[in-house]
């Protein structure tokens, strides 16, 4: 990076910060602060959706995965615009009609005080750690990369966050995400078209998506019923269901930006947009990371693309070895090279053979280069995936541009990450400050809200510090977020639809469904049983519905008010 | 659980006369997007 791209990336960053403290000044009350007075229209309200939605993770990782694995993972989001057609349809009206400023205060008008505190502390639990996790994960890979000291990193996208998110409140967030958005989609489509011109010296984009598909990297839908694979069309229409709606109905950093619409329409427009957008976005970007795979037939890849696990053999017996990987791996690009032009002028299956073949050694030499280094420091993250984009960035791109696309990765980490930092201050001020201590608002609620954005974003930045020690940390968060979920999409989905069972029911069934979880998660751990996390949610979701039926069969109904 | 009157004639979505309309179109372009992406799948396979 050199002057220019510090000059883009910085004026972006802070040309946001300063409109969304400008256009937001002058807040009165709660309502401003939480709501955006009911001010947004369904354009702001989609796109801040989808800027929460997507982290800087999404724009570092996915062109990654579809580096690595092809479109495949496409197919999470197919379960997406049913969850959002539910939750337009039948969260959103009620959510409106009780006038509520957070998913919790439903819980309590349709069960009990203590149902609601169960629900929002389930929350603040998990999207606290997670608030740490969205500023540290981008930090970690742009520091490594960049050479950038870490904690610095951290700090600088925290700061900038706490400025805007505490001055402006929920409609600072949404149109700082209307932004952000904007210079993330622009960034990735000049990125896009800069590639294809690249690629195109050597093919035509036909000619690169030919050779994509005969390396089974445009394969999108699978029709498979394999258990075992992690993306098919069944496991996105079912799990892929059940985790967005768990995410779209009940998290308070996604309820929170439709909650802050105009009026009804607004929010489901909003929400409707993201329905229909989202795949092909999903699709855009993976696809992205398939044409830097072709890109990399014919500007030679290194032979491992994170540059600081490569020098943990420097100097080491290992080295010798990674030379000689290192020069074999050479050899195959140069052939792999040959192929794809001979392949693409002239595709034959004779071809498309030898191009597979090839191509396997490659990813052999790899993998042989990733124990190596696995050998040589067993602690080692060896995943290379999620610096492939970053580092295609930033020696191909021209200056300038660099700085625009690190502003990219900036922009959709600050934006998620003041969604989170907002709904949990919100949760925290709504749901426990003034439903517990204070009822009645003397002018003084707004500035409570404030205060409790800064300490939020303080927590997330001291966390997302403290992370920096632990390899494993982002796992351990997804883990625990996994515990949660489960439990609170089970409360909401009795709330909806089980109309019979009341709130005592419900609230010990979330309890023993969340001490199931927590019990099934240290047999895992322990490794009495084998189960993945993600089975986690299902089995807390299940529980609680299933607990929740059979206690009120042993309750009395009490008349509702 | 039901909206009053008013809020009914609030609550009309633009271009169309009913949320289930919306529905079903998002419905179909999902269904759309799924065959085309399969389509594109074999294509290039």
């Amino acid at each position: 990076m050199n002057n220019l791209d510090l000059i883009v990336l910085f004026g972006t960053l802070v040309s946001i910060v300063a409109y969304g403290v400008w256009k937001t000044r002058g807040q009165s009350n709660i309502q401003d602060y939480l709501l955006g007075n009911n001010s947004l229209k369904w354009g702001t309200i989609g796109l801040s959706v989808m800027a929460t939605q997507a982290s800087a993770i999404t724009f570092i990782s996915t062109p990654g995965q579809g580096y690595e694995s092809g479109m495949g993972f496409v197919q999470n989001y197919f379960g997406l615009p049913i969850a959002l057609i539910i939750v337009s349809a039948v969260f959103i009206p009620i959510f409106y009609k009780l006038k509520v400023y957070t998913a919790y205060e439903f819980l309590e008008s349709r069960f009990d005080l203590k149902t609601r505190l169960l629900g929002a502390v389930l929350f603040l639990i998990q999207r606290g750690l997670a608030a740490g996790i969205t500023i540290y994960a981008p930090a970690i890979i742009l520091s490594s990369i960049l050479d950038w000291n870490l904690t610095l990193t951290i700090l600088i996208t925290g700061i900038l966050v706490i400025i805007y998110t505490v001055s402006g409140g929920t409609r600072a967030v949404s149109i700082t995400q209307k932004q952000q958005m904007t210079i993330i989609m622009i960034g990735m489509f000049i990125t896009f078209g800069i590639i294809i011109s690249y690629i195109s010296d050597f093919v035509s984009f036909s000619g690169a998506l030919t050779i994509a598909g005969q390396l089974d990297k445009l394969n999108a839908v699978d029709l498979s019923f394999d258990v075992e694979k992690r993306y098919t069309l069944w496991s996105g229409l079912t799990g892929g269901l059940f985790l967005a709606l768990s995410y779209f109905g009940t998290d308070q950093s996604q309820v929170q930006r439709y909650l802050g619409g105009k009026n009804i329409t607004e929010s489901r427009m909003g929400l409707m947009f993201n329905a229909v957008l989202k795949i092909p976005m999903q699709f855009f970007i993976l696809l992205t990371g398939v044409m830097v795979y072709v890109f990399y037939m014919f500007y030679a890849p290194p032979v491992h693309f994170k540059d600081a696990s490569l020098k943990q053999l420097e100097g080491t017996p290992y080295q010798v070895e990674y030379e000689q990987l290192n020069e074999e791996y050479t050899r195959l690009l140069d052939e792999r090279k040959v192929i794809a032009l001979s392949y693409a002028e002239n595709p034959t299956d004779l071809g498309a053979e030898q191009l597979k073949a090839v191509d396997g050694q490659s990813i052999e030499v790899r993998e042989q280069v990733k124990a190596l280094i696995k050998e040589a420091d067993p602690e080692i993250e060896t995943k290379d995936s999620d610096y492939v984009f970053l580092t295609f960035i930033l020696n191909y791109l021209p200056h300038g541009l660099i700085g625009l696309l690190i502003a990219v990765i900036f922009s959709a980490a600050m934006s998620s990450s003041s969604s989170e930092i907002n709904s949990l201050s919100s949760t925290t001020t709504i749901d426990i400050y003034k439903r517990l201590l204070s009822r009645v608002d003397k002018g003084h609620h707004m500035m409570i809200s404030k205060g409790l954005t800064l300490l939020w974003g303080c927590i997330a930045i001291s966390f997302a510090i403290l992370a920096k020690n632990s390899e494993n940390l982002i796992e351990a968060v997804n883990i625990v977020g996994s515990i949660f979920y489960g439990t609170i999409l089970g409360i909401f989905l009795v709330a909806f639809f089980l109309k019979s069972v009341q709130g005592n029911a419900v609230f010990w069934a979330a309890i023993i469904a969340q001490i199931a979880v927590i019990v099934f998660h240290f047999l895992t751990v322990y490794e009495v049983i084998t189960l993945g996390y993600l089975w986690y949610n299902a089995i807390g979701c299940l529980l609680t519905i299933i607990l929740s039926l059979f206690f009120q069969l042993f309750m009395p109904q009490r008349a509702r008010a | 659980m039901t909206q009053s009157k008013s809020e009914q004639e609030l609550d009309t979505p633009p271009y169309f006369k009913s949320w289930k309309s919306i529905y079903m179109i998002v419905t179909g372009f999902l269904v759309l997007m799924i065959i085309l992406l399969q389509l594109f799948s074999f294509l290039f396979a």
